[in-house]
């Protein structure tokens, strides 16, 4: 007990944050939104709205490196909580693919030394929790869960367990349900629907043969090769305090709340805070084109781009570009094809953002009748009038309302909020980012938007994905060929 | 450039300075990763960590927070609008306006009308295009509003800063009362939606609970199936605008306001929004759906997916209507039967036998009736184990009941998940909302922990026995019928119906039924 430091905040990342923060201070979603506000309407700013409500957000690191959030928020008896480790299925070991998953699901679904197979979800039920959930990327693995507030004590010591006290309690059968769990989940998922391998088609383009964002792909079988030496490992890697952040937000006492903390997890190892090393993915030599067969009623078109990581400036400035090309107010891909060419039915644009890099999507639903080398053509001229057109700011402005306001307006909610914080610590060292994470959508201008098409939407640096309908074509979606032009420009 | 400890500082200087881009990610760089030497075996292990007494049981819970639903008043606009106001906390205050009726006014075949009225009413009113309520919109910093269609009413949900009120209102009310419908953009959308109806047709998530809802309660209103591209072609600018007209008249209509905001705000606001709209069909009476019927439907229902290797599954029973006193036995008696965690379904189907990787609850109590019921997803050669081993489970738990434990746990989660629908204004409207679509009042809203905290184990196990009978359930398939066909009339369920993705029967000739 004891352990913490009040306020001793030492994120190694979030010390550089908090020197850019106006006052060193953590701003209220309150203020936040009077911020945002201020993107149109000039007046709101001198009214910042519910900041009485939502108090400060509170930190400290345990000796042993754990990263502890609270917010207090007395609205409704629960707590949210949120751990995340910034540490994923990147660092699964060379042919152990899917080492993360089944780790993850082994301290779910099997047993630690004090909580026996099975007891994670049943006493998280029995004692009311809702939003159960749990999740592994490529960067970071994560666990979230709402409890009545007089049940927080709960979660703690469950994740505790499964932090300090997982070896002895894994065996080999306990892996091999997991692996047989892991494998019927991926299968469902593949097999679910006519075009789930697209995703996978469109990776294999874009990143090399061992880059991390590959092996999230995993075919069911993937994981043969995991052995508990394997899970052990990847264990002691990273589910240690080191590489953990843990918040909590709701009905609760921060100081109360810093101590159950300690209680739980203040003794365990601090583990080794080493991170492998990591670098982008090269943008493609030139445009990938790969024909899919599926078993669609009309022609599809996917056309992909490696794009800068979440959070960056230009991550930001793809996101209004999305909008600009299918969003509600202005939607220049949406009226070319579909309302004036009549060439599709249905357009998507989004950029999706990643922890080591993005992709910047754009999906065509054909119009009966239309092939899908005849869609790529139509959506290649209205790119070339794209990047021709001038954009007026109020069009951007929009754009910019549209990314923001439901991710703004959603953080009323505790849950929201811990999982978003927790990201935020995970991703960039401190947990309240977000005044950060919208002004990056300050100051674009028409020739911004020009410079970003320009500069990550190039014609000939993509992936464009061809899906031909074909009713015997293998569930997901079958690979029938693939050609290469290399790029033209520098 | 290799990115390794010190890339997250170069990162967070991208991020926070917008002129600093290009950001890091935008250069060339071969791909490197490289991942550390494990430790050595047992450096980490359990055993060199001191285990406290306390870790040896799951902590006790503390004595419990009280939870209040935030009190509400009910009020009532000159013209005789009803009114709920629900002040407390938040950095939001949430309109709905429920007009009662809708699918009682059209019938089941009368459904795409509905839809249609729903997505035209917010693409421009007679004084604002789609473009002006789009900008008025982001001049709030509010999100669109929302149209959707319920089994007893039509809502429109919106939401936006507190101090937006008046604002809100003005918008809120425009859109519900003065829609234009206009030709042209109508024609549009009715296309654009027919054709992704079509192309939605193919998805089994989508389509199993909808046909679901026609398995269940047949030609009743609420047995409506959207869905069908060819009926949404076929529905007319002069019907959608004639059961506007009906609908949104104000011998039907309530309003619910929440958040940060007072009495006299939220009156003055609806006076001026909406305070002017009288009755153009006085004396009208709200169309109530009748009661449900026993569904006329065969056990088991096959909506054909040519080549799909993945089935969905949606299968349920005719439920409790709202104010029925079993009703929330019932909703614990589903929980604790079809819960996706800790249900014996999920259990037994997922845990012990990986036939599914997970299954979900689903239900909702509407004023006439309701459906209990759940979905997942299976291999299409694990179809009619799984359909077996759901009948088998059923049957055993309608006839066993549920545990002490297994009530316990299930009430108490109803209670908090209730609870939770009051941390956001938008969501604490849906809850009042609802009661006004039902014509329950916000007293009765307040009440609801009560209710559930009040359920007997025993009422739990009359509930289950009454309402999850096998012979009961329908179950509804989307997948390859060619190849389910044999495995699927093995069960031994009678009749098998197959039916399109609009709940048409499949021609003569075709697929078709068998036995």
């Amino acid at each position: 007990m004891g352990a913490g430091r009040p306020e001793a905040v030492h994120y190694r990342r979030g010390m550089a944050v908090r020197a850019l923060l106006p006052g060193g201070g953590w701003p209220t979603l309150g203020l936040l939104v009077s911020t945002l506000l201020s993107l149109f309407s000039p007046a709101a700013l001198a009214q910042p709205i519910g900041a009485e409500f939502l108090r400060d957000v509170k930190q400290r690191r345990l000796d042993n490196g754990l990263a502890v959030v609270v917010q207090e928020d007395h609205r409704v008896p629960l707590a949210s909580l949120s751990l995340r480790y910034d540490c994923g299925e990147a660092e699964s070991r060379d042919g152990l693919a899917g080492t993360a998953i089944v780790t993850m699901y082994s301290m779910i679904r099997g047993a630690t030394k004090h909580v026996p197979a099975g007891d994670y979800t049943r006493l998280l039920d029995l004692a009311g929790a809702s939003n159960v959930h749990d999740a592994t990327w490529t960067t970071a693995m994560g666990m979230d869960v709402t409890v009545p507030a007089n049940r927080l004590a709960l979660p703690l010591w469950l994740w505790s367990d499964q932090m300090g006290f997982f070896d002895q309690a894994v065996d080999d059968v306990q892996i091999a349900a997991q692996k047989s769990a892991v494998r019927e989940q991926h299968r469902t998922q593949l097999d679910g629907s006519p075009t789930a391998r697209l995703d996978m088609f469109a990776s294999e383009e874009l990143y090399p043969e061992g880059h991390p964002q590959r092996s999230w792909f995993l075919v069911p079988d993937a994981v043969d090769h995991v052995d508990r030496a394997a899970v052990i490992g990847f264990h002691d890697r990273c589910i240690v305090p080191a590489r953990a952040t843990l918040v909590i937000v709701g009905d609760v006492v921060a100081a109360d709340a810093f101590a159950l903390v300690d209680r739980y997890f203040g003794t365990l190892p601090r583990g080794a805070d080493t991170h492998p090393e990591r670098a982008g993915a090269a943008p493609p030599a030139g445009e990938a084109t790969v024909d899919v067969a599926a078993n669609v009623q009309q022609a599809r078109v996917s056309v992909r781009w490696l794009t800068p990581r979440e959070l960056t400036v230009d991550d930001g400035r793809l996101d209004v570009v999305a909008r600009i090309l299918k969003g509600d107010r202005t939607a220049c891909l949406f009226w070319k094809l579909v309302d004036e060419k009549k060439i599709a039915t249905a357009v998507s644009a989004r950029q999706r953002s990643g922890a080591l890099e993005s992709q910047f999507e754009v999906s065509i639903d054909a119009a009966p009748g239309k092939t899908a080398a005849e869609v790529l053509a139509a959506f290649d001229g209205a790119m070339d009038d794209l990047r021709a057109r001038v954009f007026r700011q109020g069009e951007i402005e929009h754009a910019i309302y549209e990314t923001l306001v439901d991710r703004l307006q959603s953080l009323e909610s505790v849950q929201r909020r811990a999982w978003q914080y927790a990201k935020f610590a995970t991703l960039v060292g401190t947990p309240n980012y977000v005044k950060h994470d919208a002004d990056r959508y300050r100051d674009i201008t028409p020739g911004t938007i020009r410079a970003t098409i320009e500069k990550w939407l190039p014609r000939d640096r993509r992936v464009v994905i061809l899906v031909t309908p074909a009713k015997a074509a293998a569930a997901g979606g079958e690979r029938r060929g693939r050609r290469f032009v290399s790029a033209v420009t520098p | 450039v290799k990115l390794a400890r010190s890339a997250p500082l170069l990162y967070l200087a991208c991020a926070c300075a917008p002129a600093a881009a290009p950001s890091i990610a935008g250069s060339p760089r071969p791909v490197v990763l490289t991942a550390p030497e494990p430790p050595a075996p047992g450096a980490r292990s359990a055993a060199t960590i001191p285990d406290e007494s306390f870790r040896g049981r799951p902590p006790e819970a503390e004595e419990a927070k009280p939870f209040q639903v935030p009190s509400a008043v009910n009020l009532q606009l000159k013209n005789g609008i009803p009114v709920v106001v629900a002040s407390f906390a938040s950095p939001n205050v949430a309109v709905r306006v429920v007009a009662r009726g809708g699918l009682s006014d059209v019938g089941p075949e009368g459904v795409e009308v509905l839809g249609m009225m729903t997505r035209a009413m917010p693409r421009g009113t007679t004084t604002r295009t789609m473009g002006a309520l789009q900008d008025a919109y982001a001049s709030l910093f509010m999100p669109s509003p929302l149209l959707s269609w319920w089994a007893d009413a039509v809502v429109v949900s919106a939401a936006a800063p507190a101090d937006k009120l008046r604002e809100l209102v003005d918008l809120v009310a425009d859109i519900s009362l003065h829609p234009s419908f206009e030709a042209k953009e109508f024609e549009r959308v009715r296309g654009q939606h027919a054709t992704w109806s079509d192309r939605d047709s193919r998805d089994g998530g989508i389509v199993a609970p909808r046909v679901l809802r026609g398995a269940i309660f047949g030609g009743h209103p609420y047995g409506a199936v959207e869905g069908s591209g060819q009926r949404e072609r076929a529905a007319t600018r002069a019907q959608v605008v004639a059961l506007h007209e009906r609908v949104f008249d104000p011998a039907r209509m309530s309003i619910v306001v929440t958040g940060a905001t007072t009495q006299d705000e939220v009156v003055a606001a609806l006076e001026d929004g909406f305070g002017s709209l009288h009755s153009r069909r006085a004396g009208q009476s709200v169309a109530v759906a009748p009661a449900t019927p026993e569904s006329p439907r065969p056990r088991l229902v096959v909506v054909d997916s040519p080549g799909a290797a993945v089935a969905s599954i949606a299968a349920g029973v005719s439920g409790p209507g709202v104010g029925a006193t079993d009703g929330e036995a019932a909703t614990i008696a589903l929980e604790v039967l079809a819960d996706s965690a800790q249900g014996r379904l999920s259990r037994r189907l997922r845990e012990d036998l990986g036939l599914v990787s997970g299954l979900s609850v689903s239900w909702y109590r509407a004023r006439a009736g309701g459906i209990l019921g759940w979905n997942t997803r299976a291999a299409t050669a694990r179809v009619a184990s799984v359909l077996a081993q759901i009948d088998r489970e059923v049957r055993a738990f309608a006839s066993q009941g549920p545990t002490e434990e297994q009530v316990a746990w299930a009430r108490d989660r109803e209670v908090l998940s209730f609870a939770s629908s009051f941390e956001t204004a938008a969501s604490a409207a849906g809850v009042f909302a609802w009661a006004a679509a039902t014509s329950r009042s916000a007293d009765d809203v307040g009440q609801t922990p009560a209710r559930f905290s009040a359920v007997t184990a025993d009422a739990v196990r009359s509930a289950a026995a009454r309402y999850l009978d096998g012979d009961r359930i329908r179950t509804v398939v989307v997948g390859d019928w060619a190849a389910l066909r044999t495995s699927l009339t093995a069960l031994g369920w009678g009749r098998i119906e197959v039916r399109d993705a609009g709940f048409r029967l499949a021609p003569q000739g075709g697929p078709g039924a068998t036995r």
